[in-house]
C-alpha cells in the first residue's frame, strides 16, 4: 500500500480521525490500558491490511471500531482460557452493544470530566497524573517507591470518586 | 471492607480493579452477574473505564494518541516493505514458512535462548516516556527480540560492553546482544572493549563497530547518517534483500549517509553538537537507579520552588572536562591545580505533600574527587562549574540537613547513594558531586 501515496494519505488521515476511538473501543471490552494498546497496534495492522476492502462511502469510524471489538474480544478469549476466567461471550457483546450504541454520550462525559479536572488542585492534578502516566500496575509503582499502597491508593479512589461525583452533578445540571 | 452502598457503586469500585489489574476471579464473576442483571450496570461499568482511559489519555499528554499512532504507522511501514518482495511467493511460502518457524520457535525455547535477557536500563530522564509498545522502567530486564520505543525524553541501556543512548522519539527492537536494528530516531553506542563488532541495522544500512563511539539516525524518507565521534565504524548500505552492496569506513570526526532508495553511500558533514546533546543528557555517568532521573533540558533556574521533583532526584550534568587553574577545597578536602573534574548537580525539591522520601544511587565512569554538602561549597563552585542558563539558589537551605539527609561514597569511589528527607518550610536540598576526568 505505501506504494500508493495518496491511498497512503487516505489510510492515514481516516486513521488520524478514529484513532481514540479505536482506543476507547477496545478498552471497553478489555478493561485495562496495557491490554488495549497492544489490541491497537493489531487492529491498525488489520485495517491496513483491509483497506482494500473497505467502501470509502461508507464510515471509517464504524468499520474500525467494529474490527477492534472482534480482535479485542478475541483476546480477552484466549486470556480466558489462559487463566480460566473472564468475562463471557454474552457479557462481551452486551458490552459492545452498549458502547456502540451510546458513543456521544461517552464523548460528552469525557467533555465534562475536562470541566471537572480544572477544579482539582494543582497537587491533586499532579498526582492523578502520575497515577496514570506509569505503565506498571499502580502497586508496583508504590512499592517501588517505598511507600504504603494504601496510602496511594486510598487518595487516588477518593479523587476517583470526587471526580466522578462532579461529572454526574454536571450531567444532571444540564438535563 | 465495607460494601459499597448501591450496584452502580459497587460496579464502579469492580472497573477500577479491572482498569488497574486487581480483579481476581470471585470479584470478576460478581461483577459479571451485576452486568448481566441490570443494563444501568453495564452502562455505569463503560463510563467508569471510558473516565480511566480519558484519565490516561490526559495524563500521558495532549500528544499521547498522535505518537502512539506514529509508531504503529512505522511497525505498519516495516512490514509492509518487509513483505513486498515476497507477494508473488505468499501462497506457497506461507506454509513452508510456518513450518520452519515452529521449528525454529522449538529448538530456541529448547534452547533456551528466546527472550533470554540481554540488558537492561540504566539511564531515564524525569520527561522519559515510553510508547505504546511496552513499559519503561529504571533497572528495567531488556530481552532478546524485545521492543524498546521511547516518545519523550530520554533513556540508556547497558548490554554486554555496550552501552546505548535513545533519544525520544526512538524504537528499536533487540535482535541478540551484538545486534540492535533501530527501527526509527536517534541512537548513540558507547562501545567499551569486548564489545567490537557491535551491529545496529537500519532499513538502508549495517554498521558494525570497530571499538568506537558513533551515533545512528533512520528516519522513514530521510534514510540513515552515521556519524563517528570516536574510533572507527564499518557502514554497509544495503539492497532490498538486505545485502551490503556499498561499504564506507567511517572514522572519528566524520559522518555518512546511506539511502537505500536512491542507493547513495556518501560522506556527509559531521556535526559534533549532535554528540553534546547525548554529553548534556548523560554526561560520564554509568548508570543510576532508584528514584534519580536525568534532565533533557538544563533547567533555566533552580531556586527553590521553582524547579519541583516531586517524588524523584534530578541529576543535572553540568560543566564537563573542566582543568582547575587552582586549587579546589571542597567540604575539607584539597583538590590540587591542574586537576580535570567534571560536575553534576544533585537536585531535590519536592512540594509539601510530597508522598515520598526519594533514595537511589549514581554510578560514574570516573572517580569522584569530592561532594559539596554546604551552601558555602555549593554556592563558591556555582561560577566555574554550574550551567551558565541556569539561575542556582543562594540561600543557605539549599544545604542537606545533616540529621535526615544521608550519602554514601562506595569503596571504589564511583559510586554515591542519596537518601533525602523532607523538612519544611523550604524542602530544597542540593549535592555537587565532582568527578575526576582522567578517563577521558
Amino acid at each position: 500500500m505505501w506504494e500508493n501515496p495518496t491511498l497512503e494519505a487516505e489510510f492515514l488521515r481516516s486513521l488520524g480521525t478514529s484513532y481514540r476511538a479505536i482506543y476507547a473501543c477496545s478498552l471497553a471490552i478489555v478493561g485495562n490500558a496495557s491490554d488495549a494498546d497492544d489490541i491497537v497496534q493489531d487492529v491498525c495492522l488489520i485495517l491496513w491490511q483491509k483497506y482494500h476492502e473497505f467502501d470509502p462511502a461508507t464510515n471509517f469510524r464504524k468499520w474500525a471500531c467494529t474490527v477492534a471489538f472482534q480482535v479485542a474480544k478475541n483476546f480477552v478469549r484466549k486470556q480466558r482460557r489462559r487463566k480460566s476466567f473472564g468475562f463471557s461471550d454474552e457479557v462481551l457483546s452486551r458490552l459492545e452493544q452498549v458502547r456502540s450504541g451510546a458513543s456521544e454520550l461517552f464523548e460528552l462525559r469525557r467533555d465534562f470530566l475536562g470541566g471537572c479536572l480544572a477544579k482539582l488542585s494543582a497537587q491533586e492534578r499532579q498526582f492523578l497524573d502520575q497515577c496514570y502516566r506509569s505503565e506498571t500496575s499502580l502497586v508496583a509503582k508504590a512499592q517501588a517507591q517505598g511507600a504504603s499502597v494504601e496510602t496511594v491508593y486510598s487518595r487516588l479512589k477518593r479523587l476517583r470518586r470526587k471526580l466522578a461525583e462532579c461529572i454526574d452533578k454536571t450531567i444532571e445540571r444540564s438535563l | 471492607m465495607t460494601k459499597p452502598h448501591s450496584p452502580i457503586a459497587e460496579v464502579r469500585n469492580l472497573a477500577d480493579a479491572v482498569f488497574d489489574r486487581q480483579i481476581d476471579e470471585a470479584s470478576l464473576e460478581r461483577l459479571q452477574f451485576l452486568l448481566l442483571s441490570d443494563i444501568s450496570c453495564l452502562q455505569a461499568y463503560l463510563e467508569r473505564i471510558d473516565f480511566h482511559g480519558e484519565l490516561r489519555d490526559r495524563a500521558m499528554g495532549a500528544s499521547a494518541p498522535e505518537q502512539s499512532m506514529r509508531v504503529t504507522l512505522e511497525n505498519l511501514r516495516i512490514v509492509s516493505t518487509a513483505r513486498r518482495p515476497l507477494r508473488l511467493w505468499l501462497g506457497y511460502s506461507a506454509l513452508l514458512a510456518s513450518f520452519f518457524i515452529i521449528l525454529l520457535a522449538g529448538w530456541e525455547v529448547l534452547s533456551g535462548t528466546f527472550h533470554r535477557p540481554v540488558g537492561n536500563i540504566i539511564n531515564l530522564s524525569d520527561n522519559a516516556r515510553g510508547s505504546n509498545v511496552g513499559s519503561l522502567e529504571l533497572s528495567q530486564v531488556i530481552r532478546r527480540g524485545s521492543v524498546v520505543s521511547i516518545a519523550d525524553g530520554f533513556l540508556s541501556l547497558q548490554l554486554p560492553h555496550v552501552l546505548v543512548d535513545l533519544q525520544a522519539p526512538t524504537t528499536i527492537r533487540i535482535h541478540s546482544q551484538g545486534e540492535v536494528e533501530l527501527v526509527s530516531g536517534t541512537l548513540n553506542a558507547l562501545v567499551s572493549k569486548g564489545g567490537e563488532g557491535f551491529h545496529v541495522r537500519t532499513a538502508d544500512a549495517l554498521v558494525t563497530d570497530l571499538g568506537t563511539e558513533f551515533m545512528v539516525e533512520y528516519s522513514v524518507g530521510k534514510g540513515t547518517h552515521v556519524s563517528v565521534n570516536r574510533g572507527r565504524a564499518e557502514a554497509s548500505l544495503l539492497d532490498w534483500k538486505g545485502q551490503s552492496t556499498k561499504t564506507l569506513e567511517v572514522t572519528a570526526g566524520r559522518a555518512a549517509r546511506f539511502d537505500k532508495q536512491s542507493a547513495v553511500a556518501k560522506e556527509t558533514e559531521f556535526q559534533p553538537e549532535k554528540f553534546q546533546a547525548v554529553e548534556r543528557n548523560r554526561g560520564k555517568i554509568r548508570s543510576i537507579t532508584g528514584d534519580i532521573r536525568t534532565c533533557t533540558q538544563p533547567p533555566q533556574t533552580l531556586t527553590s520552588d521553582q524547579m519541583i521533583t516531586a517524588n524523584h532526584l534530578l541529576v543535572i550534568p553540568e560543566q564537563q572536562s573542566v582543568i582547575l587553574d587552582q586549587a579546589l577545597v571542597v567540604n575539607g578536602k584539597t583538590i590540587p591545580a591542574g586537576t580535570r573534574l567534571s560536575s553534576y548537580l544533585v537536585h531535590y525539591n519536592p512540594t509539601a505533600d510530597a508522598q515520598f522520601a526519594p533514595r537511589g544511587s549514581i554510578t560514574f565512569m570516573g572517580r569522584i574527587a569530592a561532594v559539596a554538602v554546604e551552601s558555602r561549597d555549593l554556592n563558591s563552585t556555582d561560577t566555574t562549574f554550574g550551567l551558565s542558563q541556569s539561575t542556582y539558589e543562594k540561600q543557605d537551605f539549599r544545604e542537606l540537613e545533616l540529621d535526615e539527609d544521608e550519602i554514601q561514597l562506595s569503596d571504589d569511589q564511583r559510586t554515591i547513594s542519596f537518601f533525602f528527607g523532607m523538612s519544611p518550610p523550604t524542602f530544597l536540598d542540593e549535592v555537587r558531586v565532582f568527578v575526576l576526568s582522567d578517563h577521558d
